[in-house]
């Protein structure tokens, strides 16, 4: 009898320990992050994805470091002096498929752009006009990445139709879109364009100058018009921008420190990093300076195209590397800070006005306004005035203001020029021809085997 | 009929007292084994049944009959010995072990069984395989003495982790190590240390090797599918020392050695050689061009030009300006003859059914890094306790501090890691000035480790408590039950500062980091064992449930900018400051089912069933069902061998079955946003996951067939085994179009299989009183094939890997080497050159891009291992050699692209290696052999540096892994201080390693990492520990 009861005891005492274990104990815990079902309800909650966006263009693989770096090796403006091994392949222009370059980081922007444009509007709570602020910044950041990618993957200069594919779907049911033509990825940007400077308030744009606003999603437009040649698009952007009166050529006096604080008077739209959220090492400073890294250093041809006593030739812009005794030159005042803080500057009013100078006299090369808007830039750096404007003069004005911003390379191709080369001991791309493979990068191989649809550039 | 029967044996006992003579005899019965004293040994008189026990000091007294002829002596677990009496009053007798009985016992885990009841693959280390071997974290003492299972030294670093591989590589991306349980429990096994850059801790170096028993190693579906959906990639059984019922005993054993590389790595070049390298790059470059061919010329030119700035015509004229001194790096960041030693002090004791095990152990061990020590002590306390005759409670606990100090960068080539200042840091200047100060004068991007190993402050603690605690009630006769609840306790703290002045953190004027990690896992398991005896015919029953719960809470703080030295702590940092915390948890829960029959000891057969759910998997497919079958033949206990007097045991056996893996990263079947990024000071999300609603356990059918002997009077023991392990479901990153916005997603894909055959053997040439000498050897083979992988648009399999020097593809060895192949130096140019497609014909090409890569048909991965030993004492004096050998397989010597450059990174920016010395020179140098092209002033001249076989060497070596030489000092000796015995050893570890390749031999140690790459971290070590050890 009492063995029995031992047995049943025993019996009870199992179940009880079974039962407790009930399939709810194998529920793993979210603590960094949720499920993606249920978790976009709110205006809120569409402002974390779409700082999420720019959170993701701020990767140095993005505007991070690397989207600018190679504006400016691949061209006149820098070389890669190999201290730490970086950018010395890129530099020499040698690609092979295996070669990720900004394909899937800037993708990435774009899926984040596309889940904010994607979402039903009647069903986020919150002030209605504040939300289509944010998805007009959406499309206005949708539409500056595929640009940018277009850029570098489209065969506008390698002589060939194909763009790239243009997403506008998060998780759509498309698991291998191929690439479109070139000419119909710049319709969708222009779309795209349109639509964020339609949706977005002039009133709601954020004085930081760290979000896309209404005016800098004209000014986007003038930057992409002008690399397309539609030069009344070009005019009209830069137009809409100069009459905010809102930004202003920086003093030659405050130039260098324009690059050292956030939201200067001349920036139209800059990324966000601090001293605690940055690239840290993978970063534009320690790429430009320093003992460890300063890889890209400018070629002389660059320090040489100033005039003397041009404020962006000063030493605290280009200057004696301070960690590094035998770099005489190197990009000391932009992006400049030790801690990584500073902002990347991405859509200047200096630009706009370039690019509005040289929208008038291509339209019309008789249009003395075009001179003018050319010499507004040369008056506050203490360079000489132009004389006459052509497009190498155009080309040289732009070289001096925007050099280390990664828009050299661009401003090359969409003129058609060879890359130059200055100097052939330290530029190891050997200056390719226009129209040369080299041009356009190759399609990552990652993508190519994930996508049949996939087409590769010629070459490689 | 009973009492008839005991009333009989009264009277005539009763009737030998009265008629019969008689003498006493008394005497002690020892173990062979220790000198120990053996309580409760039965001693009768043969033929009779008078008998006593010996007391607690194994002492007998015995009234025998004078007829009496001869003695028993019996205990369980030792070999019976028969003794006549030949007139004598004292007998003191030693008793063996009975391997065939006891020392065979294998500890599976969730059950013991003896070694003729199993079905599986196993093999057990025993507690003398594995204790005064000095090593850090005892799965180090498995290599070369388990067949089939791979240890690759990651690090040499004291504490840091080893990757362990049994029977191969069974996943692409989710774990390969093997389960690891301590006494029945699987336990933690992670690395505690916050940066992937600096040196590892694993939590194993929290045991202390002296306090194991017994290590077993699972290998097969019969002997792993008890553990589920972890059991796939092996099972590493580790138990601890328990108690001894008698007499308390205490052993102590200290032991001091020392420590180097055990091989010396390559060469660098002296200063002198690389100038005279520079000159001549100079010579080849512009000489013809600008009418010189001389050194002196070739320095008039490069001084014209400034050639290549600081690194060279500036370096080399401060160099000769300073008298050419000739900078030592490699030497300097070495602590030559690093000290090691090891003290620990144990007693074990118990009476009555109750035991106690209790040690206190410390270990000091100094790295041959200069700054870099590892100290740990130990403190455990086993007690088992019998409540009373059916109950009975145990507990085992450890509690471990481990310190790992001075650890420094090492898994790459970080400016800041003393192995990499070896081969990159110029050695045209010294670590030292003329005042005797550190030069820590910018030179280049490389910092001066010895004034960082003493101005940082980098280190590991780790504090470990593991307790284990069961309640067994054995409910009626061969029914128990059995509750156990076990913990498992490890704090990680983690520090990382760096100076003001020199290195990394100059530029943020000194920086401070430091983690802290808890990570927490609870192990409850109940069972039920029932024991069913029909006949001959015998069955154990097993039913447990178990539930697993593990916890990990991360937090760390960060600050920039010290205006001071040596407060060093984030408090006196003053700006920048960084803080994050996180958390993660998994569960599983599991039911158990075995059954092991038995037929006489003849006919073995088993049956698992596990069925187990974890959080890792979505809730429609989160349990899995997991199972084995086993049989095994003793052959030799059939009649038809009975008269086969050479064949003391002979079985077959044969496994099948199907166990899992669910090492998968935590939540990857969720689509997740992710809340870690923030954007101008505010929170942002991202969608991080793209999820798999389908996901599940990755798993493997396995058999196994094997045969198991014992012959000549055991002097020949082994077994042969053959296995097929094939893994499917394979979890692989199957990519997406990255237009997706996410890369891959994990799916169950792929399909790999391992087959291969091990043997052991292990035989006693001599075996007499005074001198024994046997030999053993072990042998395993290898060969995977991946045979299924995720298909693109088209249907064509994808490679599953973007590495640029091995692939995961269908037909091929999980990441064989597929890299273009180098074809040598042109004998007339001097250039380098590639096979264009050597699949096709032997045509080279000068330029590499035209080079196709190729299967080389070998991966990192070894196809044979094995080791060797031989064994042998003398009048007390012991010796034993074991040998380890790995090959067919293939390595890479890495970061060659920079110190094998035949440019500029050798010769100016950093440093290079006495290789570059065989370059070509003239026409007729060179050849499809040789690797150095001629030298030129350029950076990666001709594309020599780019991914080939270039770099690559056959991997196969053979290594004394051990040598041991010691003498037991005689027990006459030792009775007068009152020992038990004592003895004194030497012990050599790694001493000789022999590389097959000639010129891998002069490179680095052939003992890569599991990817089949030399990396810059501390090598393997070589030691010579000597050591005493007293039982009393």
């Amino acid at each position: 009898m009492k063995k029995t009861i031992y047995i049943l005891f025993t019996i009870v005492l199992l179940a009880g320990v079974l039962s407790s274990c009930s399939k709810d104990v194998l529920e793993p815990t979210l603590a960094q992050a949720k499920a993606v079902e249920g978790s976009l309800n709110t205006v809120e909650d569409v402002k974390g994805i779409l700082y999420g966006a720019y959170n993701r263009m701020t990767s140095s693989n993005y505007y991070g470091r690397d989207y600018i770096i190679h504006g400016e090796i691949r061209g006149d403006n820098c070389f890669s002096n190999g201290n730490s091994g970086r950018f010395v392949t890129e530099s020499k222009m040698i690609y092979t498929n295996t070669f990720g370059g900004f394909w899937g980081t800037i993708y990435g922007v774009i899926a984040s752009a596309n889940i904010v444009i994607g979402l039903d509007p009647a069903a986020i709570d919150g002030d209605a006009a504040l939300l289509n602020h944010y998805i007009g910044q959406a499309y206005a950041i949708r539409a500056m990445a595929h640009f940018d990618l277009l850029r570098y993957y489209g065969q506008m200069h390698t002589g060939g139709t194909l763009g790239i594919p243009y997403i506008k779907e998060y998780k759509g049911d498309d698991f291998a879109p191929a690439r479109d033509t070139w000419v119909n990825n710049k319709a969708d940007i222009y779309a795209d364009i349109a639509d964020a400077i339609s949706l977005m308030t002039p009133t709601l744009d954020d004085a930081s100058k760290e979000l896309f606003t209404h005016y800098a999603a004209h000014a986007l437009k003038s930057r992409v018009a002008l690399y397309f040649g539609d030069w009344d698009d070009a005019i009209a952007g830069a137009t809409a921008v100069i009459g905010a009166n809102r930004y202003s050529i920086i003093e030659g006096a405050d130039y260098a420190n324009s690059f050292l604080v956030d939201g200067a008077a001349n920036s139209i739209f800059e990324l966000a990093f601090s001293s605690v959220d940055n690239a840290n090492i993978n970063g534009l400073q320690y790429i430009y300076r320093g003992p460890s890294y300063g890889d890209v250093e400018p070629l002389m041809d660059l320090v040489n195209c100033f005039d003397a006593g041009d404020v962006r030739v000063a030493p605290n812009m280009i200057g004696p590397d301070p960690g590094v005794a035998i770099r005489p030159y190197v990009n000391i005042g932009k992006y400049p800070s030790y801690d990584y803080s500073d902002n990347v500057p991405v859509l200047r009013y200096e630009e706009v006005i370039l690019n509005y100078a040289e929208a008038l006299w291509r339209k019309n090369p008789g249009d003395a306004n075009a001179l003018t808007q050319l010499n507004l830039i040369t008056a506050k750096r203490n360079a000489v005035a132009h004389a006459t404007i052509n497009e190498d003069i155009i080309l040289l004005e732009r070289r001096r203001e925007l050099c280390f911003e990664g828009m050299r390379f661009h401003d090359l191709m969409r003129t058609g020029r060879d890359l130059p080369v200055v100097d052939a001991f330290k530029q190891t791309h050997g200056g390719p021809e226009y129209g040369d493979f080299k041009l356009a990068f190759p399609i990552p191989l990652a993508e190519l085997n994930a996508n049949p649809n996939m087409e590769q550039n010629t070459g490689y | 009929m009973k009492k008839l029967l005991t009333m009989f044996s009264l009277f005539l006992i009763a009737g030998a007292l009265t008629f019969a003579q008689t003498v006493q005899i008394t005497g002690t019965v020892t173990s062979s084994e220790d000198g120990l004293p053996l309580p409760g040994v039965a001693v009768t008189v043969v033929g009779t049944t008078i008998g006593v026990s010996t007391d607690m000091n194994g002492r007998y007294t015995l009234n025998v009959p004078v007829t009496a002829t001869t003695l028993q002596f019996k205990f369980l677990g030792m070999i019976t010995v028969d003794v006549p009496i030949e007139g004598r009053n004292v007998i003191n007798v030693q008793m063996a072990e009975d391997r065939q009985a006891l020392g065979e016992v294998i500890v599976l885990g969730y059950s013991t069984r003896g070694k003729n009841q199993i079905t599986g693959s196993t093999v057990q280390l025993s507690a003398e395989e594995l204790k005064q071997v000095p090593v850090t974290s005892i799965d180090q003492t498995l290599q070369g003495k388990v067949a089939g299972l791979v240890i690759n030294t990651t690090s040499g670093t004291p504490g840091s982790e080893q990757q362990i591989r049994i029977r191969g590589v069974s996943s692409f991306s989710a774990t390969n190590d093997p389960l690891l349980v301590i006494d029945g429990v699987p336990v933690i096994d992670a690395n505690t240390s916050s940066s992937g850059a600096f040196s590892s801790l694993t939590t194993l170096a929290a045991i202390n090797s002296n306090d194991i028993e017994s290590i077993t190693v699972l290998k097969d579906a019969s002997a792993t599918s008890a553990y589920g959906a972890r059991g796939s990639n092996g099972v590493i059984v580790i138990t601890t020392v328990k108690g001894k019922e008698g007499k308390t005993r205490y052993n102590f054993n200290a032991s001091y050695g020392f420590q180097n590389k055990a091989t010396e790595g390559r060469k660098e070049l002296t200063a002198a050689d690389r100038h005279m390298l520079w000159l001549e790059g100079i010579i080849n470059t512009y000489g013809e061009a600008n009418g010189f061919s001389t050194p002196e010329q070739a320095w008039t030119f490069a001084a014209a030009n400034n050639l290549t700035g600081y690194g060279g015509v500036v370096g080399y004229r401060a160099w000769d300006e300073a008298g050419r001194p000739e900078g030592d790096w490699g030497n300097a960041v070495l602590n030559k003859n690093a000290p090691i030693y090891n003290i620990n002090l144990s007693a074990s004791g118990g009476e009555d059914g109750s035991s106690f095990y209790a040690s206190l152990g410390y270990n000091n061990t100094e790295s041959v890094v200069i700054g870099n020590l590892f100290e740990r002590i130990t403190g455990v306390v086993n007690v088992n306790r019998k409540l009373n005759d059916r109950m009975r409670f145990n507990t085992n606990n450890t509690i471990s501090y481990t310190n790992q100090d001075q650890i420094f960068l090492e898994t790459s080539a970080y400016f800041g890691n003393p192995h990499t200042l070896r081969y990159f840091m110029p050695p045209t200047f010294g670590p030292y000035n003329d005042d005797g100060s550190y030069n820590i004068t910018r030179m280049g991007s490389l910092f001066n480790i010895l004034y960082l190993q003493e101005n940082n402050e980098n280190w590991n603690h780790m504090t470990r408590g593991l307790t284990n605690n069961s309640f067994e009630w054995e409910i009626i006769d061969n029914l128990r039950f059995k509750t156990l609840v076990s913990m498992d306790f490890v704090h990680g703290h983690y520090k990382d500062y760096r100076n003001r002045i020199h290195g990394d953190s100059r530029d943020e004027n000194g920086t401070s980091w430091a983690t802290m990690t808890t990570r927490f896992n609870m192990v409850t398991q109940n069972s039920l064992d029932y024991r069913l005896t029909v006949n001959d015919h015998t069955v154990d029953f097993k039913a447990l449930t178990e539930f697993q719960k593990y916890k990990y809470w991360y937090i760390d703080a960060y600050g920039e900018s010290f205006i001071t030295d040596g407060l060093t702590n984030v408090s006196s940092a003053g700006t920048n400051f960084d803080a994050s915390s996180s958390f993660s948890d998994w569960a599983q829960l599991s039911y158990l089912g075995m059954a092991n029959y038995n037929y006489q000891g003849k006919y073995i057969a088993d049956f698992t069933f596990r069925r187990e759910g974890s959080s890792r998997f979505p809730a429609a497919n989160r349990f899995g069902n997991f199972w084995s079958i086993g049989a095994a033949w003793n052959m030799a206990q059939e009649n038809f061998l009975s008269g086969v007097s050479f064949i003391d045991n002979l079985r077959l056996r044969a496994s099948y079955g199907v166990s899992g893996n669910s090492g998968v990263s935590l939540n990857s079947y969720q689509a997740l946003l992710s809340f870690t990024g923030d954007y101008a000071g505010q929170g942002a999300s991202a969608p991080s996951g793209y999820g798999n609603p389908l996901l599940t356990w990755e798993k493997n059918r396995n058999y196994d067939i094997g045969i198991d002997f014992t012959l000549f009077n055991s002097r020949v023991d082994g077994s042969v085994a053959y296995f097929n392990k094939e893994t499917f479901d394979l979890l692989q990153n199957v990519p997406l179009t990255l237009t997706s916005g996410h890369s891959s997603v994990t799916s169950n894909v792929g399909r790999m299989v391992n087959t291969g055959i091990e043997a052991i053997v292990d035989i006693g040439i001599i075996r007499t009183s005074k001198f024994n000498l046997g030999i053993n050897f072990n042998v395993a083979t290898l060969n995977n094939e991946v045979t299924e992988l995720a298909k693109d648009g088209e249907g064509n399999y994808i490679r599953a890997t973007s590495s640029s020097t091995r692939t995961i593809e269908v037909g091929h060895t999980y990441m064989e080497w597929y890299v273009q192949e180098w074809a040598g130096v042109d004998t007339e140019t001097g250039l380098p050159t590639w096979y264009i497609d050597r699949s096709v014909n032997d045509d080279v090409t000068f330029t590499y891009t035209q080079a196709k890569r190729n299967y080389l048909g070998k991966s990192a991965i070894p196809t044979l291992t094995g080791g060797a030993g031989i064994k042998a004492d003398f009048m007390g004096v012991y010796f034993n050699a074991n040998f380890y050998y790995a090959g067919g397989h293939m390595v890479w010597e890495d970061w060659t692209g920079y110190f094998w450059d035949n440019g500029l990174y050798a010769t100016s920016a950093y440093q290079g290696v006495e290789l570059l010395l065989e370059r070509w020179q003239k026409p007729g140098d060179g050849g499809p052999n040789a690797r150095i092209p001629k030298i030129q002033h350029a950076y990666r001249p001709n594309q020599s540096n780019a991914n080939s076989t270039r770099f690559m060497f056959d991997g196969d070596y053979i290594r004394l892994k051990d040598l041991v030489l010691g003498y037991n000092l005689p027990s006459s000796l030792l009775s007068r201080v009152k020992l038990s015995n004592a003895s004194v050893y030497m012990r050599g570890t790694n001493l000789w390693t022999f590389a097959f390749d000639e010129e891998l031999r002069k490179g680095f140690d052939p003992e890569t990492g599991a990817d089949g790459f030399t990396g810059l971290e501390t090598p393997p070590i070589k030691s010579l520990v000597f050591g005493l050890n007293v039982n009393f």
